[in-house]
């Protein structure tokens, strides 16, 4: 009987911790990612190959406009877009596949201080310490 | 028959000493538990003003709402958001003030009006639930809820042993009390009889209500997502997948810097998706309002879509990546393990939700029972003429010792304390040995 009493006692004693990989275990969602670059007058989206991609463009506070997308090799997409004048602009990628739908959004400085943490396009939810 | 004799002496000590020192917890439990059940019909009575809207048929997308609220809280931080589940309820959008208070603000999500503000704190079932959970007292009071539904699970079992009936074909006193035999007798009755009935729906609930406890149910919930064959973490034990960061500052670039007439400075970051963005996402999968979306309140943390709804298949929890809108996780009903299932319906049995009024009215109906035999019991303590029973000379039998630690072992909590008792037991044989020595 003592040999229960010490296995009872082990079993209180040694706790049963969570693996962190257990969500292995369960339905999985597709991976979808994808990288927005801007650089010397073009728009560049890397993305997975197939997917659906459109790409839209606004001054802050400006009308949208959606840009023609050029399908390159190995989900790669380039648009042309020139900027003359100073500002804030946001550039978001509305990109499609059977199982997911993401829209990544990045913002862009031209000739102004970045003000990232501030005047996001969601409600700011930093600074409330 | 001497040995059935002193078995039951045995269990009957167990059933005396456990009964009289859990009867006043679980006393809370069943009063607490049995108003709980009907925490949707309270509340609604309770904050109908806060809750009824006019309907329309237009309703306003959320960033409004969002911009509503920051305008009349400037420096609180949202960090929930109920969308309206009907055109005539009013959305929730839950905020913490710059001094760390957590409140909830109701808009009309037709007009933008906020229509009120209260103090999380200060919801009454909240409160309630925290004394059905955990008395109030934090850790500690989990620990002893859960000890208190270990040992209400051993005086059912006790208390089946000394309920069975030892003649053949006895109804009174058995399934109906005796009115006309005295006071004691009834009394006794008003204990045994009522036990008898509700013993399955009582073992039902502290079952279905174990999965909850701090200890037991942590260990439980854990091995049980471990094998793959509970909840999928995040939902009860486990943390939620993390928004992937892809730069964290801003990075300078050098864009169309050559067709500006002045050189400058261009700098881009990926910024957080909007709420809208977010609503859509959870629309386009399926869902329908009744949900709460918890806002990241971290760089790295995920948009977090959690709905419990009134039926167990209709769960949902959902993470979404703040930067690109990528569901990182999307777990329903139907994608939990076996037991992760079997405990989800448990609970939603348990809160009396799962099959609306019949269901709270059964719940309610054993909560009553549980009151009435934990006051007869106290009373038969009461009119007992001998005081404590005495500790029986004899052993007690190999198979109910077998019963015991396997008890302790399915439940170390209770195991733990069970075994406080028999070394207690224990010194006191010795000293009483001394004693007669």
């Amino acid at each position: 009987m003592r040999k229960w009493i010490i296995f009872s006692s082990l079993f209180l004693l040694s706790g049963c911790s969570l693996d962190p990989d257990s969500a292995d275990q369960y339905v999985a969602e597709e991976k979808l990612d994808a990288e927005i670059d801007v650089s010397a007058g073009h728009i560049q989206i890397a993305t997975s190959p197939g997917a659906d991609v459109s790409v839209s463009f606004w001054p802050e506070g400006g009308q949208r406009e959606t840009l023609p997308m050029q399908e390159g090799k190995d989900g790669v997409f380039t648009a042309q877009k020139r900027i003359i004048e100073k500002g804030i602009y946001f550039v978001k990628a509305d990109i499609q596949t059977n199982g997911q739908h993401i829209m990544p959004t990045k913002k862009i400085w031209v000739g102004v201080e970045a003000d990232v943490e501030q005047n996001g396009p969601s409600v700011d939810m930093k600074h409330h310490h | 028959m001497e040995q059935s004799r002193r078995h039951y002496q045995w269990i009957w000590r167990w059933h005396f000493y456990a009964g009289l020192i859990f009867a006043p917890f679980l006393l809370v439990l069943a009063i607490t538990g049995a108003v709980y059940l009907f925490k949707a019909e309270i509340e609604h009575a309770l904050y109908a003003d806060l809750y009824d809207v006019k309907p329309q048929s237009e309703m306003m997308p959320a960033s409004h709402m969002f911009a509503g609220v920051k305008e009349q809280y400037p420096h609180a931080v949202i960090t929930r958001y109920r969308p309206a589940d009907s055109a005539d309820r009013s959305a929730e959008i839950g905020i913490t003030d710059h001094d760390g208070t957590a409140m909830t603000v109701f808009v009309d999500p037709h007009t933008m009006q906020i229509m009120g503000t209260f103090d999380d704190t200060d919801r009454i079932m909240d409160k309630l639930e925290k004394i059905h959970g955990e008395l109030m007292a934090g850790t500690v009071g989990d620990r002893l809820v859960e000890l208190a539904a270990c040992w209400a699970l051993i005086l059912i079992i006790t208390g089946a042993y000394l309920w069975w009936p030892r003649k053949k074909e006895r109804i009174w006193g058995v399934v109906l009390p005796r009115f006309s035999k005295g006071s004691r007798t009834l009394v006794r009755d008003l204990h045994v009889v009522p036990a008898a009935w509700i013993s399955a729906g009582m073992f039902f609930l502290i079952m279905t209500g174990l999965p909850w406890s701090g200890f037991w149910g942590t260990q439980v919930q854990n091995a049980a997502t471990n094998s793959g064959e509970g909840y999928p973490p995040s939902i009860w034990v486990g943390e939620a997948p993390l928004s992937g960061l892809k730069t964290e500052d801003v990075a300078d670039v050098g864009w169309s810097a050559e067709n500006l007439p002045v050189p400058q400075s261009v700098q881009s970051a990926y910024v957080p998706l909007s709420i809208d963005d977010v609503i859509h996402i959870i629309n386009e999968r399926g869902i329908k309002p009744g949900y709460d979306l918890f806002i990241p309140q971290e760089k790295t943390g995920v948009y977090t879509v959690s709905a419990f709804p009134p039926k167990a298949q209709d769960e949902v929890t959902m993470h979404i990546d703040q930067y690109t809108g990528a569901v990182l996780a999307d777990y329903r009903y139907e994608d939990y393990g076996p037991a992760g299932k079997a405990i989800a319906l448990g609970i939603t049995l348990h809160k009396g939700s799962q099959f609306g009024m019949i269901n709270k009215l059964t719940g309610l109906a054993v909560c009553i029972g549980m009151i009435l035999v934990i006051v007869s019991g106290l009373l038969l303590w009461r009119k007992r003429k001998h005081g404590a029973p005495a500790r029986p000379a004899a052993g007690v039998a190999k198979g109910l010792w077998a019963l015991i630690i396997m008890l302790g072992i399915l439940f170390p909590l209770a195991g733990a304390s069970m075994l406080g008792v028999w070394i207690i037991d224990q010194i006191a044989k010795r000293v009483r040995g001394g004693f007669a020595a």
